[in-house]
């Protein structure tokens, strides 16, 4: 019997993460608008993904971005902290990106995110 | 080329005589995509938005007084192209500017804007803030060209590209 994932759904007005576990992976469903708003909370939520991951065992986590309309450079820079550190880390998981390609700017910035670290990083949609 | 001058199409402008709150950014640059989306074909609006997005976050992030300005224009070339143009006026802090004239210069002088991005990319994962991210990301993910001046004291940075019309792709 696999642990329990202990992340719970965040919002704040403009930004919403719903985790959910499957097995060894994990997801993270993201609605709404990464700006300054969501900074913080973004910020703070990746580092406990990645907590969670690595207490899991995870082999994955997708992050599900298509109900993500945009993110700004500072949210964008959480993603590169938290791929930074996977990357750097003794154990390794991957990370996913799910993206609509209706929201055009997905395609850029993802892939910018998957040049950081190749053996880490997918862009899937 | 005939030299004739580009033709201005659509233009707005938005002062505020004290610094607006971060709040107005999104729903503003998310108007102003909504708006150019009917018309304007491929990725075109999602680009305009992007940089719209970072540029006037930025003013409204370091401006020292307060006061800011946000424009955009729509102009068409004599090859029958559009071309869009962001343009954000603030007086940043002394110590922001000389921090901001430094990336910008490194930017619009980078001979491969990707490579340029990837560095600073690589290079923000270590910094605690202010990594000049939402520049590169302009000059990377949009394809827009970076330019900037001083007025006195005001930063004046514009950010302008090709766009293609609903019907007119190349």
């Amino acid at each position: 019997m696999s642990l329990p994932l202990e992340l719970d759904a965040v919002n704040t007005p403009g930004l919403r993460c719903t985790p959910t576990l499957d097995a060894d992976k994990a997801t993270i469903a993201f609605e709404g608008t990464g700006d300054v708003a969501a900074i913080e909370l973004l910020s703070d939520y990746l580092k406990r993904v990645h907590a969670e991951a690595e207490r899991l065992t995870l082999s994955e986590v997708t992050c599900d971005f298509r109900q993500l309309s945009f993110m700004n450079s500072s949210c964008f820079k959480a993603f590169v902290v938290w791929i930074d550190t996977v990357k750097n880390a003794t154990r390794c998981y991957r990370i996913r990106f799910l993206t609509d390609p209706g929201m055009h700017w997905q395609r850029r910035s993802l892939e910018a995110l998957r040049r950081l670290a190749t053996g880490v990083v997918s862009v899937d949609g | 080329m005939s030299g004739e001058p580009d033709q201005l199409l659509l233009s707005f402008a938005m002062s505020f005589a004290s610094s607006p709150p971060q709040g107005v950014v999104t729903p503003l640059c998310q108007s102003l995509a909504d708006a150019c989306q009917p018309f304007m074909a491929g990725d075109a609006a999602a680009r305009l938005r992007l940089a719209a997005h970072e540029l006037f976050e930025n003013i409204v992030k370091y401006s020292q007084s307060g006061e800011c300005e946000l424009g955009f224009q729509l102009f068409r070339k004599d090859s029958g192209a559009m071309r869009a143009r962001v343009e954000t006026r603030n007086v940043p802090a002394a110590s922001h500017r000389a921090d901001a004239e430094q990336r910008l210069a490194a930017l619009c002088t980078a001979p491969d804007p990707l490579a340029h991005y990837d560095a600073i990319i690589a290079d923000s994962a270590r910094r605690p803030a202010g990594s000049g991210l939402g520049l590169a990301r302009i000059h990377a993910e949009t394809e827009y060209r970076l330019g900037y001046r001083f007025e006195n004291e005001a930063l004046v940075i514009v950010a302008s590209g090709d766009v293609w019309l609903r019907g007119a792709l190349p």
